[in-house]
């Protein structure tokens, strides 16, 4: 797990330096427990009984046991993004698909990879296949995903983010 | 569908050898469809264990993986949980 001080000291990646095929570090996290679980409900009240209820979870949903929140995944993701851009750059788009439960005892790995390298108005884009992949190799969340790094002596990215009109649709 | 398991275990009577059986994700979550949802030992050193899945034949592999002489396993129709009623099937 990053910690905040190594988000705050972190050096950014420039986009000279990734190549297509590169795999950037893995996000770990996990083993979940329903503690995590619940202060998701918690803080976002969500108050659905699979995510906090097992025996509800269990025996009136069928489920294996309660279940980690879409919504948490899909903060997951934007924040993996987040992470590999700062301190500069900036994570565009990202779009996935909700597969593999995840449940209390699985540890989730957070990856992403590098499938296309392209530059416009002078801002570096990297297209990269992004996901969460449980720990018996079931991927939970496959997608995709863009973001925009500084190239070196280049301009900064501009903040707010705007994309380049050509991509922008 | 959940199916219970009765049976014994041998040394599964000793918590720390329960408990290295049965802590780790990759001890009960069989695969993403097949939970081994709870297990009881109780004081005669049968066992009783619940699981969940698509057919029964991932569990029974469990079981046998495990080491388990087995007496029964049976489909669940309904479960009281501290007052709440749950019909299963």
């Amino acid at each position: 797990m990053t910690t905040a001080q190594e988000l705050r000291e972190k050096k950014q990646t420039y986009w000279d330096d990734v190549s297509v095929g590169h795999q950037f570090a893995p996000l770990i996290i996990g083993p979940m427990t329903p503690t995590h679980l619940f202060r998701w409900s918690a803080a976002i009240e969500n108050w659905h009984r699979i995510h906090y209820d097992q025996s509800f979870a269990i025996y009136h949903e069928g489920l294996p046991n309660i279940l980690g929140q879409g919504s948490w995944k899909q903060s997951i993701l934007p924040r993996y993004l987040k992470d590999l851009c700062l301190p500069d750059g900036w994570p565009w788009k990202v779009s996935f698909q909700h597969r593999a439960m995840i449940v209390p005892g699985d540890t989730i790995t957070v990856w992403g990879a590098v499938t296309k390298k392209y530059e416009e108005e002078g801002l570096g884009f990297l297209d990269l296949d992004v996901g969460m992949r449980l720990q018996y190799d079931a991927e939970s969340c496959p997608g995709r995903a863009t973001i925009v790094l500084p190239i070196r002596g280049g301009k900064p990215i501009p903040y707010p983010f705007v994309p380049p009109k050509k991509l922008a649709n | 569908m959940r199916w219970i398991a009765i049976g014994k275990a041998s040394g599964w009577d000793d918590l720390a050898k329960f408990t290295q059986e049965m802590k780790g994700t990759a001890e009960w979550r069989i695969d993403p469809k097949c939970t081994v949802t709870g297990v009881y030992a109780m004081d005669d050193g049968r066992m009783i264990a619940e699981y969940h899945g698509p057919t029964v034949a991932e569990f029974e592999a469990w079981l046998k993986k495990k080491g388990w002489s087995v007496e029964s396993i049976t489909p669940l129709r309904h479960v009281a949980k501290a007052g709440d009623i749950w019909k299963v099937t």
